[in-house]
Formats: structure tokens, sequence, C-alpha cells
């Protein structure tokens, strides 16, 4: 391995990664920094702009413990969004950030038809219940155009990152002129390879004047950092939540809400990423181990001890509502074909199996519109063996293990790197990308899961009724 | 009539039995486990010899040593319908085949459902034929052991089995005969002329008594056999969960039996038959009497099933219940893990938990299970009720109505009352209220009600869209649950 060349950082909503790699791509340091999320009242969760500083400064200096920085040529850096900050015209927070899972602005949605985690409704919420704050506002940021600006002294951000309010030609679209005073306060924008600007001091060894790239959000930052390059390859990302997607060659809808049941974002360098994301994929292993009373590692060694199909019990992961494909809040998840031989491990497996149903349902929309061939398995959950069988077998696909937790540091690393070498980011891709050992789907259990998920859909439309009365 | 009543109640897994003085006091319990045979997938047998008869002689023998006074009379109960052919002498064939657990008709139930019409059956027999069903367990046997079939003269079930060891008399009681569809006809109440003959060609049925009524006395043999002072009279006996209802004065029209048992159980008497097509019509334990009855496949069995899940004990699993709210947070569990009995009849039913969120523990899974039964105790209640029946007076029985829980949750169900007697040790207590009764003695205040369970109209309210939902959670998954059934079973 040779001298660190770039750094990668991802500024999660629980926590902040930064890894140190060589100019191939090779990881040669990590370092992860915690945090808390505010949560002041129902529906509100914030986090202060500062602790992310503080938490990439401690990660960076962790990293320098042990590495000689002193090489470092470029700076990616990639997080969360929909989640918001106010900077007045210092680059100072006027207030906590408003972060993605933030309903406050419910109301100003509603009117607007829009996400309660849209800048749009939020900016109303903003000039209404604060109008101190608003009027003081000089930016509103994601947390990665925040951190790159204190990094630069630059303020911009990108059209990927910038979720719902870009157009294909990187501006920004006219619902953001459905808050007074939006428009003005959004940032410039150019594409994620492009470097934004220059390391202003000397920091932790990095030489002042290393390329900081504008960088996008962690999504992308993940199919990147999976090593997807070639159109046609797929991706499962099973971390809390699980997403399903490929990459496509180009935009096969006119339609900007893209392919129904998916998201599809713009097309960047010759590339269209469909994802779908689900809300409850590892977190599912997690539920079901704290309601029976069992580890993870329980429930994961309890699945092994129950053949395929699990004695025909079928559970759906809908735990928290559905996003992709479904896109139903009232949906509830459910286990069917209970009988008398169920025991732990045919429910431990039936819940691993559902997690992957999910993904299959996915999969179809995803097929539907472009080709998929292998599909990169990346996310802590897929550090289960069975859990990767499943997935394998239940979608039929080949698949082939990436082989880190961290996809979507590696992205940000890869944009560092091709912000820095003027490269395409897609080439330096499958150079960063973690490839490891290739899963064969096994033909075996093909007819009896196929039959399965047929089970899966039908109970999904036979209990859509009943879910929707409950919720109401 | 001095002396104690001896009770004895022969069930699937275990017998127990008592001695009660003449103010309803028991003076002495014994119970002992059996073992129940399965020598085929679907086939349950009873070895009449060494479980009904070794179990009924042990008891008593062991229940002696602690009389202080003579035994007055016999009364004993025990698991129905069963078949046992014997010979003239009473000696067994072959081991007894059991009652519904006892799939091995099936082809049988079909054939005499198309003879003899579904309509008929169930106006004349108040049933329709299923694996409870007696008469298609006779066909089974005269065409698939038709060397036994020949040999066989005497018709006995568990209950007349032991009456007939003990007396020499070979008698049923009109509740046992009743369950012995089509073969007997509720509106004579009387074996019946047609089909009994049909069903069962060349046996002679026994004659027929209520269980209220003494029908023999301790012979000699008996008496060197069992220890029981000999010519002291025996009642007709019947089936257990008949008993049960007699032991907690389910007894007048209006009143009805919620047996929290491994399975739900529900008794409920009435003047007239009231068939129906998801229920069972049978005579009830007193003269002149019917009952409607009603059984789901599982209950305790789910509560266990949970309990062996999570590795938490009743008492932990309770509380955790009882901290979650009516509803167990929009959790709905369909109780059908064994498909399911009353009212829907359906064995390729399957169990199904619906509602789930991230926020759902254990608490709520096993609120959900309690509930989910509760629901399915109030389709039987209004089934029953559609029938015809009255349900004025709900008296809760069984091991599940210890804690208290339960009972709650069904009461606010339901939007009902139910009384919960001080003796709950079942069927053998309500066999020695049988046998003072037929021996003239009143048996008034036998068993108290020790506590009344009464609803909380708030919850109840709350029940009320939960049970409208759990309603449709059967209807929307049935093909579904078929399908699954039948892959299930490979």
């Amino acid at each position: 391995m040779g001298p660190a060349r770039y750094l990668g950082v991802d500024i999660g909503t629980t926590a902040t990664k930064a890894i140190a790699f060589d100019a191939a791509g090779s990881a040669l340091g990590s370092a992860r920094s915690g945090y808390q999320i505010d949560r002041p009242g129902q529906g509100r969760a914030e986090q202060d702009p500062r602790i992310w500083l503080r938490a990439v400064d401690d990660c960076v200096a962790e990293l320098a413990v042990n590495l000689d920085l002193g090489t470092v040529a470029g700076i990616g850096v990639t997080g969360q969004v929909n989640t918001h900050l106010l900077l007045d015209e210092h680059r100072e927070p006027l207030r906590p950030a408003l972060l993605w899972q933030d309903v406050r602005a419910a109301a100003e949605a509603a009117e607007l038809d829009l996400d309660a985690s849209s800048p749009v409704p939020r900016a109303r919420w903003l000039a209404r219940a604060e109008p101190e704050h608003w009027a003081g506002a000089r930016w509103l940021l994601l947390p990665k155009d925040y951190v790159n600006a204190w990094l630069t002294g630059v303020v911009g951000s990108d059209p990927l990152a910038s979720v719902k309010i870009t157009d294909t030609a990187g501006g920004y679209l006219p619902v953001v002129d459905r808050a007074a005073g939006l428009r003005e306060r959004l940032p410039p924008l150019c594409a994620p390879h492009e470097p934004l600007g220059e390391l202003r001091a000397d920091w932790h060894g990095i030489p002042a004047g290393a390329n900081v790239a504008t960088g996008t959000m962690d999504a992308y930052c993940d199919v990147l950092g999976a090593g997807l390059s070639a159109p046609g390859t797929g991706f499962v990302i099973l971390g809390t939540t699980a997403v399903a997607g490929a990459l496509g060659t180009r935009q096969t809808s006119t339609d900007p809400v893209g392919v129904p049941g998916l998201v599809t974002f713009p097309p960047y360098r010759g590339r269209v990423v469909h994802a779908g994301p689900t809300q409850s994929g590892g977190d599912s292993l997690r539920w079901w181990a704290r309601a029976s009373g069992h580890s993870a590692e329980d429930v994961l060694a309890a699945a092994e001890q129950a053949e395929p199909g699990s004695g025909g019990v079928v559970f759906a992961p809908h735990l928290l509502g559905e996003r992709a494909p479904l896109w139903d809040s009232e949906v509830r998840a459910w286990f069917t074909g209970v009988h008398a031989g169920t025991g732990f491990a045919e429910l431990s497996r039936a819940v691993l199996e559902g997690v992957a149903y999910s993904v299959r349902d996915i999969l179809d929309v995803v097929r539907a519109v472009t080709p998929v061939g292998e599909l990169a398995l990346c996310g802590g959950g897929t550090r289960s063996p069975l859990w990767r069988r499943i997935l394998a077998d239940v979608t039929q696909s080949r698949m082939r293990r990436v082989d880190t937790a961290d996809t979507s540091v590696h992205g940000a690393g890869t944009l560092a790197a091709a912000a820095h070498q003027g490269a395409d980011p897609w080439e330096r891709a499958a150079g960063f990308g973690r490839a490891g050992a290739v899963l064969e789907p096994d033909p075996g259990p093909a007819e009896r899961y196929g039959e399965l998920f047929a089970v899966y859909r039908e109970t999904y439309e036979a209990l859509r009724g009943v879910h929707a009365r409950m919720a109401r | 009539m001095n002396g104690l009543f001896l009770g004895i109640d022969i069930g699937t897994a275990s017998s127990k039995g008592v001695l009660v003085d003449a103010a309803g006091r028991i003076r002495a319990r014994a119970s002992r486990p059996h073992e129940t045979s399965s020598p085929h997938p679907g086939w349950f047998e009873h070895d009449a010899e060494t479980v009904w008869w070794q179990d009924f002689r042990a008891l008593t023998a062991e229940l002696l040593t602690e009389a202080a006074e003579p035994v007055g009379a016999v009364g004993v109960s025990g698991i129905g319908p069963t078949l046992l052919p014997a010979r003239a002498d009473g000696t067994p064939l072959r081991p007894a085949i059991l009652y519904g657990v006892d799939t091995r008709a099936t082809a049988e139930i079909a054939e005499l459902t198309e003879e003899l019409g579904a309509e008929d059956i169930l106006r004349r027999a108040g049933t329709p034929l299923s694996s409870q069903a007696v008469g298609p367990k006779f066909r089974w046997l005269a065409r698939h052991e038709p060397e036994v079939y020949e040999r066989a003269e005497l018709f006995l079930m568990c209950s007349s089995f032991v009456v007939h060891r003990l007396t020499g008399e070979y008698v049923l009681d009109h509740h046992s005969a009743s369950q012995c569809d089509p073969m007997y006809d509720m509106a004579a109440r009387d074996w019946s002329a047609e089909w009994a003959p049909l069903v069962a060609p060349g046996i002679t049925l026994p004659r027929l008594a209520w269980p209220t009524e003494v029908v023999g006395a301790v012979t000699a043999e008996a008496a060197r056999e069992t220890g029981l002072p000999q010519g002291i009279p025996v009642t007709a006996g019947t089936v257990d969960a008949w008993s049960e209802a007699t032991s907690i004065g389910v007894r007048e029209p209006g009143d009805t039996m919620v047996m929290y048992g491994t399975t739900m159980f529900l008794i409920d008497v009435l003047t007239d038959p009231l068939p129906h097509k998801g229920l069972w019509t049978t005579c009830g334990a007193f003269p002149g009497t019917y009952t409607l009855a009603a059984g789901m496949a599982t209950s305790g069995s789910i509560t266990d099933w949970l309990r062996q899940l999570s590795g938490r004990d009743y008492t932990e699993l309770a509380e955790l219940a009882a901290q979650t709210p009516a509803g167990s947070g929009g959790l709905l569990l369909l109780p059908y893990f064994a498909g399911e009995r009353t009212p829907i009849f359906d064995p390729d039913a399957r169990g199904m938990l619906a509602g789930l969120t991230l926020g759902h523990g254990i608490g709520e899974l096993y609120r959900a299970a309690l509930e989910g039964i509760a629901y399915g105790v109030r389709h039987n209640l209004e089934t029953m009720q559609a029938a015809g029946g009255a349900t004025n007076r709900l008296v809760a029985v069984g091991g599940g109505t210890t804690g208290g829980l339960w009972t709650r949750i069904v009461s606010d169900v339901l939007g009902a009352e139910q009384s919960v007697p001080q003796e709950t040790i079942g069927a053998c207590f309500g066999n020695a209220m049988l046998a003072a009764l037929a021996t003239g003695a009143e048996a008034q205040g036998w068993n108290p009600v020790a506590r009344t369970v009464r609803p909380d109209p708030a919850r109840h309210e709350a029940y009320q869209d939960f049970y409208l939902r759990y309603r449709e959670l059967y209807p929307a998954t049935a093909d579904i649950a078929h399908f699954l059934a039948e892959r299930q079973r490979g």
C-alpha cells in the first residue's frame, strides 16, 4: 500500500466516519466519532451543526495518530441529506439543524404536497415560526456542504444531494420559489466530482491547498463505493433499511418523478441510478431479536436450523410502514402461515426471508426499466453468510460481496480522487470498490421461494384494507 | 345418603379423581399421567385395559387410603366420543379410537355426508360430520379391520367402559350418545331407528340413561379389583366437558361455560336443539336439556408456544402484557395455529400476526395472543346467539383463569361478566356432584362463585374496532392460508 492520498468522510445521522486511502483506493485507516439526535418535541429531530465539525476534526486527528497525512491531495465529504441548517453571513449556525426525520413542517408540506423533509416547506415553517432566524439566514445548507464550507471557505452544493429541487441540467427547479426567499439562500451547484475549493489551512498534517471535492449524498456514495461502474450492475445495501437498485444508462422516463415505485436520480456522467429504499431491513432482525427476547446472533443461529421457506411461514418487514416499492405508510409487518410446528427457528428465518422478498419486490420494478445483471451486496446485514445466501436465492441473482461496511466513505474517497485527478468518477469507482467473493444463486429453492414471494405479494393486497382501517 | 362421593375423570393425557363429602368439600385428590399412542399419522388411541381401567383402579386405590368415611356412590367421565369395539363380556377387541384428534375416517366422513345429506344430518343429528363423529369410524372399522368388526358385539366409550367394568351394565348416557353422529336422533332423544343400524350394522347399541341417573351397582368382582364397597350405586357417566360444566353449576338454559384450557371450549345450555353448521348440538347432562358446544383448536397451546419462544415464564409474560394497552398497540393475532374447529371448521386455516411495528415486543405479542383468543370466544358466542342460544350467564373455568388477566381481557372484549367458581379441578368434581344428585343429595352450594370479572366499558369500546378488524383477517387471507397449509404438508 502506498502513502495516504485521499480522505473520505461521511457525516451520518448517528456518527461521522473518515477513511484515508492510498492512490489505488486501498483503505489505510479509519476513524469514527458518534453523537446523539436531540428530540425536543413530538416529530422533532435536531442536531447542533457544530458537533459535525467536532466529529470530523476528531476523526482526522485520530487518523493522524498512525498515519502521515502530509501526502493527502484530495478530500471528499458525503453525508445525510434532507437535513438542513441555517448559516448567517459569517457561516455561523443560527439554530440547530432540522434532521431528515423531523416532521414539524408537516402542515406546510401538506399545503405544498411535498415531504416534510423538503427544504421548501421547511423554509415556510422557519419564516413563519422563527422569522428572526429566517431573516438573518444567508444560507440553507446540507451537512456535507457545511463541512466543505468550513474546510474551504467556499459555499456550494451538488444537484444529486439536493433531492427533488434540482433539474437534470443542474439548476434549481421552480418549486423552490414556492417558499419566499429560499432560492437566494440556496448554494450554487457544481457536479459531485468537481473541485469545490482548497483546504484553507494545514489540518492534522494535511497541507493547505489540498483539493476538496463538491461531494454528494450518502446513498449515491454507497453506489460509487460499492464499485458500481458498468450499466446493468445492481446493488443491495442491507443496513438499518434495505436499498436495492441498479445503474442504467439513460433516463427511461421523461416524467421528473421517474419510475413509479422507485427513486430515480438525475443523470450523472452517463449513468442513471434507480434505487428503491425500504423502511426496515437490518432493523427487522434487531426488532425480532428484541421482541422474542434473544440476541441477533441467536436469531441468525436459529434461522440456520430452519429449511428454505421457513416451513411455509412468510414475514413482511413493513414495521414502519413501507417506502419502495409500495409507498404505503399505513401497511404494517405481518407473519402468515403460522402453525403448531412453527418454532423460533422458522420465525427467525422467515424474518430474513421477508427482507429478501422486499428486495426482490424492488428489483422486479428495477428490472422493468433497466437490465440488471450481477448485484453488489453491501451493508452490515450482509455480514451474515445465511442472509447473503437467502438474498441470492430469493432474488435468483448472482451477487458480489463488497467487503466493507463503509461504502459511503469509499464513495466519498472516490469523488476526492476523481476531483483531484480530473477523472471520470465511474472509472475511479471501479478502482475504489472493495470487490469480494461472488455468490451464485442456488436454483434448488427457486420454485419454493417463487411461490412464497407470490404469497408475500398477495398477502399485502389481502391485508391492505385491514391495515388501512387500523391506521385510521 | 351417607358416605363420600367418588368422582373419576379419564382425560387425554392424564386422569384425575376426587373424594367429596356431602357438603361438597373435596377430601382427597389424585391424578395420574398416561400415554396416548399414535400408531400412524392421524391415528390416536388408548388401550382401554392399561390406560382407562388401570387409571381408575390406581386413582381409586390412592384416594381410598385417605378416605375417613366409606364411599357411597361413584361417578365417571372420560374423553369422548371414542369407539371401543368389545366382546359381549366387555373385553376390548382393539385399542379405543379417540375423538376428533383421530382423523382416520376422512373418506368415510365424506361418503356418509354424501349418502345421508349434510342438511338432514345437521337437522336430525345436530352436528355436521367431522373427525369428532363416531359413525364414520364404525364404517372405517368395518372396511379396514373386518375381522375386528365381525366379532364386535358391544360399543363402548371411555366412561361406559368403566361403568360396564364396575356394574356389568351395558349403558350409555344420552349426552355421549348424542355425540355419536349421525346415529342419535336429537328430537326423539333415542338412537336413530334408521341411521344407527345403517352406520353400525350388527352392533347391539347400549340402553340410554341420563348422567344424573344411577345405572347399576358395584359388583363383587369389581369390588375385589378396586377396593370399593360392593353394591354401591354407579351413575351413567358422561363426556368430560359436560361433567366440568356440571361442576361449575352450568345447568340452566342460558348458562354458558367458558373453559380456558389447552383449547377454549364453550357449552351453552338450551331447552331445545338448535342445530347450526358452525357448532355442535348435543344433549345436555341434565334430563331433557340440550347444549350448543363450541371449541377452538388452540388457546392455551398458543400461550405455551409464546412461553417457549420467549423463554419467559407466565408470570413475567402476564406482567408485561398487563402493562400493554387494550389492542396491543394495533397488533392482531389470528389464533388458527392448528386450523380451527368452530365456527369455521377449517383444518387448513393458519395463524397470523398483523399490524406489527418496531414498537411491538413480547408484552404486545403475549397480549395479542390473549386478545386473539378472546376475539375467537366472541366469534363463537355470537355464533351461538345467531343459532338462537341465550348466553345470559358466563362461568369461566380452567387453568387460564388463574392470574386474572386473560379472563379480564375476555370480559372486556365481550362486554360481559364472567363468574369464576371456587373449585376448578374440573370434570372429576362434576362426577362426584352427579353421583350426589343421582343418589338424592341436593349438592346445593357445592361450588360457590369465588369472584366476578366485570368488563371495563372504556376497554370494551376500544376492543370493538379491533374485533371487527380481527373478523376481517380470516376471510381476507383464507386462500393464502390454504395454499400454505398444502405446502406445509409437503
